[in-house]
């Protein structure tokens, strides 16, 4: 499999040819703009949530593209709209993280926080007052993104050219200990415990033998990550429902709530209904035909 | 030697496993700690049971296990766990050093022989590799790697 891989990565090598290069691939990512919007708005819309990282909205919009793509199964070997999804949605959440970190002092993400923390430094507080009284340094600081946004391209592409030379180079039979070198040490990094790294290596030989039983790994990793918050936020609205005969009833009361569930049943049957008619078109279209 | 496997059931059956387990080791939890757990349980139950019926009327069948040379992946797995094992033994320097050589040589067994000056010359390029991260972790970083006997 490695060997396929690195053939696959010298022939794009030898594809090499500057700006014709860039053009190609800019046209792949800009030939599916459901594809791009999707991702954006789903960055977006996570970025919103305090508390959710660029890990769950890369997730997410990965899995939608999947869901939502002709060739679902091309995922994960090369098809260019997962990568073009996952790091849509992960750039929209660097800028829409700010939403909650501006308006409400929530921060939506880990750097944001280091963000909050420089921000009370200087005496700036959250909220309203700091786009009045302190517009002109918020309006810069937002302004700020925007190029940041933009330098990522050229930054992207050097750097990118950079990294991508030296993997290319490395043989194959040092790339996979040195990926497994760092992936223990930061394993073991988080709470200095090697018991860490021996869970890491049982679940990764669980989510080998997951994911050759057909269970994608995906909605695992979102289960781990957001299941704190879930559990915290299940368990307050059932408290809270308690006057109710049935306590779960307060989870659909809300506004945001229906706006959510109603988002959840889309997501899941969007492409089925897609399926469906597809399928309907082709037997009309052989009944048709057959006529 | 192929092996095809039914994976809705599989995933039915493992899902229904999952769910005994966690079940039978809730213990004596309180109403509200049990809240979160049982709802997760049921809903992972019914999605099994889906999963169970459609694994017995439209099946989807695959290949278990068709990426890669199996007996590869064996030893891969087998040198990774050895790896956890050496770094509290020996040290994470040595530990990594030893199996990040012994990983690389068996790799490389798949394009050919390797002689043993080309194995000289990757145990410098390990040590380098190793003690760089070593060094950026234990006095860049303050995360003391583990020691065992040696560092």
């Amino acid at each position: 499999m490695a060997a396929r891989g690195r053939a696959a990565l010298t022939e794009v090598a030898m594809d090499r040819g500057g700006m014709v290069q860039f053009l190609r691939t800019a046209r792949a990512v800009l030939a599916k703009p459901v594809n791009l919007i999707r991702s954006a708005v789903i960055g977006q819309i996570i970025a919103i949530i305090p508390g959710a990282g660029g890990s769950i909205t890369s997730l997410v919009a990965y899995d939608a593209a999947r869901r939502g793509s002709k060739q679902p199964e091309t995922f994960g070997k090369g098809n260019v709209e997962g990568l073009v999804a996952s790091e849509t949605s992960n750039n929209v959440m660097v800028a829409g993280s700010m939403v909650p970190l501006l308006t409400l002092g929530i921060p939506g993400a880990p750097p944001d926080a280091v963000i909050l923390g420089v921000m009370m430094l200087h005496g700036l507080r959250p909220g309203i007052e700091l786009f009045t009284v302190s517009g002109v340094l918020t309006n810069g600081f937002i302004l700020s993104m925007g190029v940041a946004a933009l330098m990522m391209l050229p930054v992207g592409l050097l750097g990118g050219r950079l990294i991508y030379g030296i993997i290319v180079k490395t043989p194959y039979y040092f790339l996979v200990p040195s990926i497994a070198l760092v992936t223990i040490l930061g394993t073991f990094a988080l709470r200095n415990s090697m018991l860490d790294v021996l869970i890491m290596l049982v679940l990764g030989v669980a989510g080998y033998l997951l994911r050759s039983i057909g269970i994608p790994l995906a909605p695992v990793v979102l289960g781990l990550i957001l299941g704190q918050i879930a559990e915290t936020g299940y368990t307050q609205s059932v408290l809270g429902g308690m006057a109710y005969a049935v306590p779960q009833l307060r989870l659909v009361e809300n506004t945001l709530s229906q706006i959510l569930i109603v988002m959840v049943v889309l997501a899941i049957s969007g492409p089925a209904y897609l399926r469906l008619k597809r399928k309907w078109r082709e037997r009309h279209g052989t009944e048709v035909s057959s006529e | 030697m192929r092996i095809r496997v039914n994976t809705d059931l599989a995933a039915g059956l493992f899902g229904l496993a999952f769910v005994a387990l966690f079940w039978y080791g809730r213990g004596r939890l309180s109403m509200l700690s049990a809240v979160f757990p049982d709802f997760v349980l049921a809903l992972t139950a019914l999605l099994s049971v889906i999963l169970l019926a459609k694994g017995l009327t439209r099946p989807s069948v695959r290949d278990l296990f068709e990426e890669g040379d199996r007996r590869r992946l064996v030893v891969v797995t087998i040198l990774l766990f050895a790896w956890w094992w050496l770094i509290g033994w020996l040290g994470f320097v040595v530990g990594s050093v030893l199996v990040f050589l012994a990983l690389a040589w068996y790799l490389a067994l798949v394009e050919g022989q390797v002689r043993l000056p080309r194995v000289a010359l990757w145990l410098g390029i390990i040590i380098v590799e190793v003690g760089f991260f070593y060094l950026v972790f234990s006095r860049l970083l303050y995360i003391r790697p583990p020691r065992g006997l040696f560092f």
